[in-house]
């Protein structure tokens, strides 16, 4: 053999290995990729184990998420307009969307949080807030729609909320913001001292749900961030994290970013029902909106309260303290045992975990290093257990998998880190594409988590799916948390910027959804339960159509009488009483959205034509296959026209009733 | 005392059976005789394929009436007893299909449309499934039966 060969024959060799190593370790690839593909797999006509409830961030809804597939349910329409129900555009449901600011159509929902019995998510209600305009709302898990929104008092910038009481006995409420309160007109730069926060307490009704705001305590003017309430041993408490000790009103960047520690407000809640009891309150009269909606009458409703009881500590001492905690912590998380307060430390490194009954002894033990505004400041090494070192860059949030393990999620370096409660033991680390902001373990911020998948809510989406323009869907990714190494399983997109979400097994609501609205217990005043019923009626100028949809016509179809300067009400009834079988209403002109009408539910589209004309309106939702023939038509006359007032439709039609 | 007791619960006994078969021996005269189906129409698809639904000779008015109400909430804004609306018109249903078949077509409608020959025939006819009420009872659609029932004896409408 010459030399040449030789190389010939070496090089061949070496691309053969080459190859061989290429081909196997695409095969492991490959191999893994099936395995993560098996275990988020839903077959056709099968179901997800968990209903996961995300927050849709600025686009103001609850998105209902299948895991482990991680299938889009449902878009629920909590404190932004949702057009493809109407939602907050027709009469019934925009009572729902009032304040004391009038009526807002947005807000930003953050922090999903599922009713909780002895601790564990039972499946009665979801809560979530609004971060803008300072409200609570309340979800029935049986129709999945909103049914209550409290607006909170003496607030501004709702981000320590709303996170519930073992018992469900209250749900927190907080400023992020700080602001003169009661609100007032002085300059910005006398923020110090003048500018204050409330901690509120939200009291749930055990038997229907419903809210009403307790109690609030003022506290100094701090940026309160993330609240968690304890569980066990530390019931009676509730947790808030606070950066902006600094009290800085302008480039808060650079001058909240000061200290090398703020705080975690410890509130006890029963002592401030205590204090509530004495009579050791002041009531205030600012006024907030309570919007409620009646499952019967298919209708929301709203008044205007005007008064709440507000807690000074030096009046209550011992409702509140203060830890001190590294550095502008975001979260705040209480182990399933309820017996260790973590302050993740968003600018620190290292995380400081607070052993409750240490901060119960430094309390009786008077362990105090100063105060703030007269509340205790609590000396950090009497209560601190242990740290997380060098846990990561950015640590946000963290869930329980209810196995002894946290796992936190951090934003700059972009991964999830598993750690041991009771140590501070660092065990393992996935890498999240990109910047996670938090992340959810079905049930992972109870006493009983289902330890089985962790969601991360990531806020930088980038390349991961393909690119659609400057804007991009957020992006979550779904990690297998059964084994010693975490396992990336599944990417998918999510609506609007998702901040927190809750998860329980399906197995817990799925049999107990609503499939239809019992026409029998319709109690609209407007409905019209058969077609022999539907009638036109004039007030003066408004008419009202009794309107009846079931496949595929409405009855009335044809109405003429109808003159500008009108205000016309189509109140339409789906007479359907099968599962799945919604009519839409939507009338040509009508500066509004559609109705999404569900079998036995009434609801109203109210339009004020403003030329002559004849206008279409049909069913937008396709319900048949004489889908298409679901239509009508309503002639408009001038305003000094004398049209004859007339209804056709399903082979009757009748005169209209003209009442004065 | 034993006997008195025997005797006493054997007399009971005897009385209880004697007033059963005198019931059955007596049948009163019907105030509204029903027009019942030919015996082996096919009983399509569902809970009723292989059972008996035994029809009692008279209409029973009571449940007539209370089909009329259910009939009114749940089955007037597809059909018509004479014409043709959504689906088909109803007079002489009950006589030109089994007791069976119509209770099959309420509580069984998806798998009847798709395989049973009758049913998916209409369905080609008149292109729009039907949807019963998916809160009514058994009981319920035995009332709207008894409804036709009545329309088909009495060629009325209203349960007077």
């Amino acid at each position: 053999m010459n030399k040449g060969r030789i190389k010939v024959a070496l090089a061949l060799a070496l691309v053969a290995v080459l190859a061989f190593v290429a081909v196997g370790a695409r095969k492991t690839a490959m191999k893994l990729a099936q395995d993560a593909a098996q275990k988020v797999y839903v077959p056709p006509g099968e179901y997800d184990e968990f209903y996961a409830f995300l927050s849709g961030g600025f686009n103001g809804q609850i998105g209902v998420y299948g895991l482990p597939s991680g299938r889009l349910l449902k878009i629920i329409g909590v404190f932004s307009q949702n057009p493809r129900n109407g939602y907050g555009y027709n009469p019934e449901t925009r009572p729902m969307l009032m304040t004391s600011h009038g009526f807002i159509p947005w807000d930003d929902t953050h922090h999903p949080e599922l009713s909780q019995t002895n601790g564990v998510p039972d499946g009665r209600w979801l809560f979530v807030n609004a971060n803008n305009t300072p409200r609570i709302a309340r979800i029935g898990l049986k129709y999945m729609e909103t049914e209550e929104i409290i607006e909170i008092p003496n607030s501004a910038g709702n981000h320590p909320s709303s996170f519930i009481t073992e018992n469900s006995e209250y749900l927190t409420a907080g400023t992020r913001f700080s602001v003169p309160i009661p609100q007032k007109d002085i300059p910005i730069d006398q923020y110090k001292g003048n500018f204050k926060g409330t901690l509120s307490f939200i009291s749930i009704d055990p038997k229907t749900g419903k809210m009403d705001v307790a109690f609030q305590i003022l506290v100094p003017g701090f940026d309160y961030d993330l609240a968690h309430c304890g569980k066990g041993p530390s019931h009676d408490w509730c947790f808030f994290t606070s950066y902006n000790t600094e009290e800085a009103h302008t480039l808060l960047e650079i001058n909240a970013s000061q200290h090398d520690k703020d705080f975690i407000a410890a509130v006890n809640w029963k002592r401030a029902e205590e204090c509530v009891k004495e009579g050791k309150y002041e009531t205030w009269h600012t006024p907030y909106a309570h919007n409620w909606f009646d499952e019967k009458k298919h209708m929301a409703f709203s008044e205007i309260k005007k008064e709440e009881k507000v807690i000074k500590p030096d009046q209550c001492p011992g409702v509140v303290y203060f830890i001190p905690t590294p550095k502008s912590p975001h979260g705040v998380d209480v182990s399933p045992d309820g017996k260790y307060i973590l302050g993740d430390g968003k600018l620190s490194a290292t995380m400081a975990v607070f052993s409750f009954d240490k901060m119960i002894k430094a309390i009786k033990e008077k362990k105090f290093a100063g105060d703030a505004y007269g509340i205790p400041i609590l000396d950090f090494e009497s209560v601190l257990d242990h740290y997380v070192k060098n846990v990561c860059l950015g640590p946000l949030h963290t869930e329980s998998d209810g196995k002894g393990y946290a796992y936190t999620s951090c934003f700059i370096s972009s991964e999830v880190v598993k750690w041991k409660w009771s140590t501070g033991e660092i065990v393992d680390r996935i890498p999240v594409y990109y910047s996670i902001g938090h992340l959810m373990i079905p049930g992972g911020d109870s006493a009983k988590p289902w330890g089985k998948y962790l969601l991360a809510m990531n806020k930088i989406t980038k390349d991961r799916y393909l690119p659609t323009g400057p804007e991009l869907n957020q992006s979550a990714q779904l990690i297998d948390i059964t084994g010693d190494k975490m396992k990336l399983l599944l990417d998918f997109p999510t609506v609007g910027e998702p901040h927190y979400a809750q998860a329980l097994p399906a197995s817990m609501i799925k049999d107990k959804q609503a499939r239809i609205y019992n026409l029998k217990e319709n109690e609209h005043p407007y409905a019209t339960k058969s077609e022999k019923n539907v009638k036109v009626v004039r007030k003066g100028h408004e008419v009202h159509v009794y309107m009846t949809a079931i496949r595929s016509h409405f009855v009335p179809d044809n109405i003429e009488g109808v003159k500008v300067g009108d205000t016309v009400y189509f109140h339409v009834t789906n007479l359907e009483q099968d599962w799945d079988i919604p009519h839409g209403f939507a009338v040509f002109g009508a500066p509004t959205s559609n109705n999404l009408i569900m079998p036995g539910e009434t609801k109203t589209l109210v339009w004020k034509p403003e030329k002559p004309g004849v206008y279409p309106f049909y069913c937008t939702d396709f319900c048949s296959a004489l889908h298409q023939e679901m239509q009508g038509y309503v002639r408009v006359s001038p305003a000094d026209a004398n049209p004859p007032m007339i209804w056709r439709g399903g082979g009757r039609e009748g005169k209209w009733i003209v009442e004065q | 005392m034993r006997w008195v007791k025997a005797l006493l619960l054997a007399a009971g006994v005897a009385f209880a059976l004697g007033a059963a078969t005198g019931v059955q021996a007596a049948q009163p005269k019907c105030a509204i005789q029903a027009k019942l189906p030919p015996k082996g129409l096919p009983k399509g698809l569902g809970p009723y394929a292989n059972k008996t639904l035994e029809l009692s000779p008279c209409v029973d008015k009571e449940l007539a009436k209370k089909g009329e109400q259910l009939f009114e909430q749940y089955c007037s804004g597809c059909h018509k007893i004479t014409q043709r609306y959504v689906g088909p018109p109803l007079k002489g249903v009950t006589i030109a299909r089994s007791p069976e078949w119509i209770m099959n077509l309420f509580l069984n409608t998806q798998e009847m449309v798709w395989n049973d020959p009758i049913a998916k025939a209409l369905l080609q006819q008149y292109l729009t499934v039907m949807r019963p009420p998916a809160d009514a009872t058994e009981k319920d659609f035995r009332a709207i039966y008894e409804y036709l029932r009545y329309i088909d004896a009495t060629g009325k409408t209203e349960v007077k």
